[in-house]
């Protein structure tokens, strides 16, 4: 955890959920040369993708 | 108790998972409130360049930018902004990064600390958002950024006039100085209630149980 922050001791929390110098990878994100869509999106759990689709009807 | 329970967000507007913990952010807000959540979340912006080394003018594509700047394979870029249009689209998201123009945040950055100024901080923050991510408007020029704020409501002249004298060019500065203090290395990045730190596009639970958190 950054900066002089109380810790809120949550354990799902993930930090690779960023932007870090101008880079914006999806975490789990297949290697160079392997094609899209054969891994899961990592950083976006099921509950998510539930969540996205609940509200997007 | 103070009622409210003030969120300061540090973050980019070339910035994918900004704009992403923007959309779960607020339904985090909205699930700690209907979880009986009783305080009132006040969200205030700050500045973080990701890449201030980028010029105003960017003649290429995403791609070329990262594979330019951040030494990046093409073929692995070309992944990364794929899954993330991906993602982005379970939050509501389009995301256009074929016509995307990359640009300098560093003006838009003074536009959103003058929207600050006026109350319109939310709506010209999402509007700059939509503008760079969905329909590839250039927000690197004052012009530009000017006919963003019309639209919200600020007065254009102003706009031109305050962003062209470098109004809020300190105040920006001032932000970019406090992030480093924290130590904020990615960003979104979320302080909450000035006590707790949470880096990333969490889920929207997470949110709410970190608001659940800090408002005990």
């Amino acid at each position: 955890m950054s900066g002089p922050f109380e810790s809120l001791d949550l354990p799902e929390l993930d930090e690779s959920l960023a932007c870090v110098d101008g880079v914006c990878a999806v975490p789990g994100m297949p290697s160079a040369g392997e094609g899209v869509g054969e891994q899961p999106l990592l950083g976006l759990t099921e509950r998510d993708a539930a969540d996205g689709a609940e509200r997007l009807g | 108790m103070n009622d409210v329970l003030k969120i300061d967000v540090w973050s980019d507007i070339a910035c994918p998972w900004c704009y992403v913990g923007k959309r779960r952010f607020a339904e985090g807000v909205r699930r700690y409130q209907a979880a009986g959540g009783d305080r009132e979340v006040v969200v205030e912006y700050h500045s973080f360049e990701l890449s201030p080394d980028t010029p105003v003018d960017f003649d290429g594509t995403e791609v070329d930018f990262l594979v330019g700047h951040k030494r990046m394979p093409a073929d692995q870029v070309r992944q990364m902004l794929a899954q993330m249009t991906e993602l982005a689209a379970t939050e509501g998201l389009e995301y256009h990064f074929d016509t995307l123009q990359h640009a300098n945040t560093l003006k838009a950055h003074e536009l959103l600390h003058l929207a600050k100024a006026h109350g319109k901080q939310d709506e010209m923050k999402e509007r700059l958002l939509r503008a760079y991510f969905t329909e590839g408007r250039h927000i690197g020029h004052v012009d530009d950024l000017a006919d963003l704020a019309a639209e919200v409501g600020l007065d254009r002249d102003l706009v031109v006039a305050e962003l062209t004298a470098g109004v809020h060019h300190d105040a920006v500065q001032a932000d970019i100085a406090q992030a480093r203090e924290y130590g904020i290395s990615g960003v979104p990045f979320f302080v909450i209630d000035g006590r707790f730190g949470v880096s990333g596009a969490q889920s929207p639970d997470l949110f709410a149980q970190a608001l659940a958190k800090a408002s005990e």
